[in-house]
C-alpha cells in the first residue's frame, strides 16, 4: 500500500472504524485512541498490506485492539453507553433507541458480528476473518444476536410496527 | 419365579405387599404360610409397611419455560436466513409452505427486517487529520528543525537570486537550454509559459565539493537509498479541471536548491500509481530515469489524461545528490495540450540516508 493509498484508507475508513468501536465501548475518547492505535499499526506495516485488503485488515486490527484495550482497561464499562439508562417510557423513544439498548445487551462477539454485517455488509467468511471465527460460528453468532434482539422487542412490537 | 420356600419367602412377602404377585403366586404364598405358621408374624409386619405416595402437588413450576417451541425456533431461523439473504432454496420453500398456516411469519419477516443497524453519519472520527501521513511525518524532530533551517536558507537564497535572475551565466545557460528544447519537435507546441526549470533554480555558486560542506544526512552517491515516496501536491497532479495529456510523461529526479541545472544521475522507480487512469492502464515503459534534462528517460509512454492522484515510489538512484538532503521528483509532459505549466513540481522531501 502506498502512502496515497494509506491516506485514502484514513479518508474512507477511519469514520467507519470509529463508529464500530464506539458502538462497543461507548466511550468517545477511548474509541478515538483505538482508531489512532489501529492506523499507527497499519502505518508500520504499510508496505506489507495490499490496498485491496486494507479495509478488512483495518477492521481486524480494530477488533483486536479493542479487545486488548478492554482487557487492559477494566475501567471501561462496556455497557455504559449514553443510551443504557434510557427507558422505553421516554417520550422520544423510538426504534433506533430501542435497538441501541438491545445491541448493548448482546455479548461483544455477537455485537461485532452483527455490526460488521449490517454496517459493512461483510459476508460470513469476511466477518470470520476479522473476528477469527469460522463461517459457521459467525452464522451462529449472527442468528443468536438476531434472536436476542427479537426477544428484546417482545412486548414492544409497536416500535417495529 | 421360583416356588416359595424358606429362603425366598421374604421376597414374596414384599412383592405381595406391593401388589406385584400373580394370582398363582399369591396362592402359593398362602399355601406356604399355612404350612409354616412361624412366618405369619413376618407376613403381618409386611402388611404394616406404609407405601410412599408420590406427592402430585409438588410440581416443577418452571417446566413450561424449559419446553422449547420447536416450530417458533424453526420459523425464526428461516426468517432470519431469509432476511440475511443466506437462505437455501429448500429453506425458502419450507418458509413458503409454513407461511400458509402461520400468519405470524409475515409479521416476523417485517420485524426482523427492521432489527438492523445503520451507520449514523453524524458520528465521525474528529481527529482524522492527525492520521494522514506525508513523508515528512516519519522524520524525527531534529530533521524538522534541520528542514526548517534549510527552508529559511532556501528562502533567503531565492530572494537573492530573484534579484539577480537576469545576471550571470545562468541566464545564458537557461536560454540555451530553452532554445534547444524548443527546437525539438516534441516542443513545437506552444507552451503557455516558460519552462520553469530554467527560471527556478538560479544559483550561481558552484556545487560544494568538500564533504564537510554537505549536509550531514545526505544521499550517498552511487549507492542505493531507502525507498522514497513521492506524491503530487494536494494529491492531485492536475487540479481544478486542468489536464496533462501527452504522448510522453517523463519523470526527472532533481535536487532541490541545486547549484546546477544538470546533475548527472540515474535512478529507477519501484512503483507508479495513478488513480485516473488507473496505474494498470498506464504504460510505464521504462522504470529508469535520468536527471539530465535533455536526455530524459521516458517513464510513461503513451497518451494519458493524468487527472487523478498520482504517486511514485523511487527504488534507488545514484548520482551527485550527496550534496543535498532534499530532492524532488518532477513530471514532465511533452507534446501535449498543456493547460498548466508542463513542469509539475511534486512534493519536496527530505531523504533519509
Amino acid at each position: 500500500m502506498t502512502l496515497l493509498e494509506y491516506n485514502q484508507c484514513v479518508n474512507d475508513f477511519s469514520d467507519k472504524i470509529f463508529r464500530f468501536i464506539l458502538k462497543h465501548i461507548g466511550h468517545v475518547e477511548k474509541a478515538e485512541d483505538v482508531v489512532q492505535d489501529v492506523f499507527e499499526k497499519v502505518w508500520l506495516k504499510v508496505d506489507d498490506i495490499p490496498f485491496d485488503k486494507a479495509k478488512s485488515y483495518l477492521f481486524q486490527a480494530a477488533y483486536n485492539t479493542m479487545i486488548d484495550t478492554i482487557r487492559k482497561d477494566k475501567r471501561i464499562e462496556l455497557k455504559d453507553d449514553l443510551n443504557m439508562h434510557t427507558t422505553v417510557s421516554q417520550p422520544d423513544f423510538g426504534l433506533k433507541e430501542a435497538l441501541e439498548i438491545g445491541l448493548n445487551q448482546l455479548p461483544t462477539i455477537q455485537k461485532s458480528a452483527v455490526l460488521l454485517r449490517d454496517y459493512e455488509g461483510y459476508d460470513y467468511k469476511e466477518i470470520g476473518d476479522i473476528l477469527n471465527l469460522n463461517e459457521s460460528q459467525v452464522k451462529v453468532y449472527i442468528f443468536r444476536a438476531r434472536k436476542n434482539l427479537r426477544a428484546f422487542f417482545i412486548g414492544k412490537e409497536e416500535l417495529v410496527a | 419365579m421360583n416356588t416359595v420356600n424358606t429362603y425366598n419367602y421374604e421376597s414374596f412377602l414384599l412383592d405381595f405387599a406391593e401388589g406385584r404377585l400373580s394370582t398363582k403366586e399369591i396362592n402359593d404364598l398362602f399355601d406356604f404360610l399355612a404350612a409354616h405358621p412361624e412366618f405369619k408374624e413376618d407376613f403381618e409386619a409386611v402388611l404394616e409397611i406404609p407405601l410412599l405416595q408420590d406427592n402430585q402437588a409438588n410440581l416443577f413450576s418452571r417446566k413450561t419455560a424449559l419446553l422449547k417451541n420447536e416450530s417458533l425456533d424453526r420459523i425464526q431461523d428461516l426468517v432470519i436466513a431469509a432476511v440475511e439473504h443466506v437462505a437455501l432454496p429448500r429453506e425458502l420453500n419450507e418458509l413458503k409452505q409454513l407461511e400458509v398456516n402461520n400468519p405470524i411469519i409475515n409479521r416476523e419477516l417485517e420485524i426482523f427486517a427492521k432489527l438492523k443497524f445503520f451507520e449514523d453519519p453524524n458520528v465521525y472520527f474528529s481527529k482524522k487529520g492527525g492520521l494522514y501521513k506525508s513523508p515528512l511525518v516519519t522524520f524525527s524532530t531534529w530533521m524538522y528543525r534541520v528542514s526548517a533551517v534549510a527552508a529559511a536558507v532556501v528562502f533567503i537564497f531565492t530572494i537573492h537570486f530573484l534579484n539577480t535572475v537576469e545576471n550571470g551565466n545562468y541566464k545564458a545557460q537557461a536560454d540555451r537550454r530553452l532554445k534547444a528544447l524548443q527546437n525539438r519537435t516534441d516542443f513545437k507546441q506552444q507552451l503557455n509559459r516558460d519552462l520553469p526549470l530554467f527560471v527556478e533554480h538560479k544559483k550561481t555558486q558552484k556545487l560544494p565539493t568538500n564533504a564537510k560542506d554537505a549536509p550531514a544526512k545526505g544521499i550517498s552517491a552511487n549507492k542505493s537509498v531507502p525507498i522514497i515516496d513521492f506524491h503530487s501536491p494536494s494529491q492531485d497532479l492536475a487540479i481544478n479541471g486542468d489536464t496533462v495529456s501527452g504522448q510522453n510523461i517523463w519523470m526527472v529526479m532533481q535536487p532541490v536548491n541545486a547549484n546546477q541545472l544538470e546533475i548527472p544521475s540515474t535512478g529507477s522507480l519501484a512503483s507508479f500509481t495513478s488513480s485516473n487512469p488507473p496505474a494498470s492502464q498506464v504504460n510505464v515503459s521504462n522504470n529508469d530515469f535520468k536527471s539530465l534534462i535533455l536526455e530524459e528517460s521516458k517513464i510513461i509512454n503513451s497518451s494519458y489524461n493524468l487527472a487523478g492522484d498520482v504517486s511514485a515510489r523511487v527504488k534507488s538512484f545514484a548520482g551527485e545528490f550527496n550534496k543535498y538532503n532534499e530532492v524532488e521528483l518532477n513530471v514532465f509532459g511533452v507534446h501535449a495540450t498543456i493547460h498548466k505549466p508542463s513542469w509539475m513540481n511534486w512534493s519536496r522531501h527530505l531523504v533519509k540516508s
